[in-house]
């Protein structure tokens, strides 16, 4: 008797035992993990399941005789009653026999999202349907789970990748200090060399022919490195393409920032909102400002007054663009000064003096400029101008 | 001691570092060989290893193929006595360190002082001559040992208890003026002028 109205449906169509028939559909019928329900031609609830009960929250009584809209959140719930009548007018099926995925409501207002198949029976008098209702809150969650962390992953490979793409360039530095290292110790031993000779009691000055010849070799050796390095920089696949600025600065920082261990040095942006685009190799320029914000950082790090780091980017003209990097640090030994562009040139205890070098080198070759100044007050402002992008390109029209 | 030839081993891969560094070593007349890689050096080994000189090797950390830190392993591997000065490059600091710690005498950071690297060239060489003399003279000392009868080979390990003429006369059922002059054919053939010298003999043996 739980079932009444399933019941007498059942009745009208056959002569088979009814309590027997009655038992197995209920049994069938409430052994669904899935939710089954009944509805007549205008939509109104003939028979549930337990399943629909579970998953709704409503007593079966609370369902019986109601329109099925009220399973449904907007707008199927206004529309529903047309999706019948269009059905039983033209018998296009947009769902049944289909199956598909569709958001339900329960009792409690919470929106569900189920995988809803409907098949349609006759009655001898009229059309009806049954609905089986699979709930995919589960399945959902886990896939956006699934999602979330692929993107978080997704994330965390590009940030790797850029941090890489940098620390390269440090490695390069590494390989190139070995590399000038060894001329420059020969120099070094041929000098002393040459001296020895010279200081013995009666020195013979064609023997200081042969260590002086080969200073000049390995000066020139060491020459032809670095001239190496500078056209590696510049032939280097360069890829130039247009691109906002701001993103790019704001990414290096991120980079920076995980290289900065202490996090005592705040890092300061004053962006132009209305700043132009460039066409630059996102790489190269990245790894520019990456040393320059290094370098700021480090200058900032043993000195007292130093409170933080700005970086500032601002249209100076029409054509050009210039980035800026101040720091209140310990500002540059004035005996460096002249030099401070120079390949292995540096004021650091542990630097190659080649970051500047090779800043120098990118920024020119994407026809800008770098350059510093002292700054009033204290510290250093390192500052390079870029083309912007339509300047560029009207450039090369 | 003096008699005997010094030369230095040069082990660099780098054409003109090895060149200045041989100039170098003329300067001050030292005789040197230099190598451009670890496996032409392991090529000479054994013959370098049965050569009666006073060495040392000048050794490049970083090398292609074998390393400077590789050939040392090898050389310990062979038993070689032969100290070693590394030479290093900017941030081989961390190697040099394991290279020390493995045994190796010293290093030396490139560019350096000549002064420096010649005083450490001439503390290496000094080195390998005591481990050289300690050398022959535990040989000799054995050699010396094979000469004693057995009955002087007794006589001898109780000398080296301490023990006087008379005790030893008793324990071996011997006179003492037998003892006396089986004492005095140890003393001869090891080459000992004094009892002292002999125990001290004995004992750098045993080290």
């Amino acid at each position: 008797m739980h079932h009444p109205l399933a019941i007498n449906s059942l009745n009208n169509e056959t002569s088979v035992p009814m309590t027997h028939t009655n038992e197995q559909f209920s049994a069938l019928m409430n052994a669904a993990v899935d939710g089954i329900l009944l509805i007549n031609n205008r939509g109104a609830i003939e028979a549930v399941n337990s399943a629909v009960e579970r998953l709704f929250g409503y007593h079966r009584d609370e369902l019986l005789g109601k329109n099925i809209s009220v399973l449904m959140p907007e707008p199927d719930k206004s529309a529903h009653d047309s999706y019948l009548s269009n059905y039983l007018n033209s018998g296009e099926a947009k769902i049944i026999g289909i199956g598909r995925e569709v958001k339900a409501r329960c009792k409690s207002g919470k929106i569900m999202p189920i995988y809803l198949s409907v098949g349609d029976y006759h009655d001898g008098t009229q059309a009806k349907f049954v609905g089986i209702i699979r709930d995919l809150s589960q399945q959902k969650s886990r896939e956006a789970k699934l999602a979330e962390a692929e993107k978080e992953i997704h994330q965390l490979v590009s940030r790797l990748a850029q941090v890489s793409r940098v620390s390269v360039m440090g490695e390069m530095a590494a390989n190139i200090a070995h590399e000038i290292n060894q001329p420059l110790s020969a120099i070094a031993i041929y000098a002393q060399s040459a001296r020895r000779l010279l200081d013995a009691e009666n020195p013979n000055l064609q023997t200081l022919a042969k260590p002086l010849d080969k200073i000049a070799e390995q000066a020139l050796r060491a020459g032809g490195i670095i001239k190496g390095i500078r056209n590696w920089v510049r032939e280097q696949d360069t890829e130039r393409q247009r691109c906002a600025l701001d993103k790019l600065i704001l990414a290096v920082i991120e980079i920076a920032r995980l290289n900065n261990e202490q996090d005592e040095v705040d890092i300061q942006l004053e962006l132009d909102p209305a700043l132009p685009e460039v066409m630059v190799d996102p790489i190269q320029l990245q790894q520019v400002l990456f040393n320059l914000i290094r370098n700021a950082l480090d200058a900032s790090e043993s000195c007292p007054r130093a409170e933080c780091i700005v970086i500032t980017a601002e249209a100076t003209s029409a054509e050009r663009v210039t980035v800026s990097v101040k720091d209140r640090g310990a500002g540059i030994d004035e005996r460096a000064r002249s030099r401070i562009f120079e390949p292995y040139v540096t004021t650091k205890a542990a630097g190659m003096g080649m970051g500047l070098s090779i800043c120098k080198t990118i920024v020119e070759a994407h026809g800008g400029e770098l350059s510093y100044r002292t700054r009033t007050g204290g510290g250093t402002c390192f500052y390079f101008t870029l083309p912007t992008a339509i300047d560029t390109s009207a450039g090369a029209l | 001691m003096t008699n005997i030839p010094q030369i230095v081993y040069i082990v660099d891969d780098d054409e003109a570092v090895r060149d200045s560094l041989e100039l170098l070593l003329s300067t001050v007349g030292l005789n040197c060989k230099a190598y451009g890689s670890a496996l032409s050096f392991l090529d000479d080994y054994s013959q370098i290893h049965q050569s009666e000189q006073h060495a040392c090797i000048i050794l490049d950390i970083r090398m292609p193929g074998m390393s400077g830190t590789e050939l040392q392993q090898t050389l310990i591997e062979r038993g070689s006595k032969l100290p070693i000065i590394f030479i290093t490059g900017h941030g081989d600091i961390p190697m040099a360190v394991k290279a020390i710690q493995k045994g190796a005498m010293d290093f030396i950071a490139k560019p350096f002082h000549d002064q420096d690297f010649l005083d450490r060239i001439q503390q290496a060489l000094r080195l390998h001559a005591e481990r050289y003399e300690a050398l022959r003279e535990t040989q000799q000392t054995q050699q010396q040992l094979q000469t004693l009868t057995p009955r002087e080979s007794q006589v001898l390990q109780l000398m080296l208890a301490g023990k006087a003429n008379k005790v030893i006369a008793i324990e071996l059922s011997l006179s003492q003026r037998t003892i006396e002059v089986h004492r005095a054919h140890v003393m001869e053939k090891m080459h000992a002028p004094s009892l002292a010298l002999l125990v001290q003999k004995m004992s750098r043996l045993e080290n």
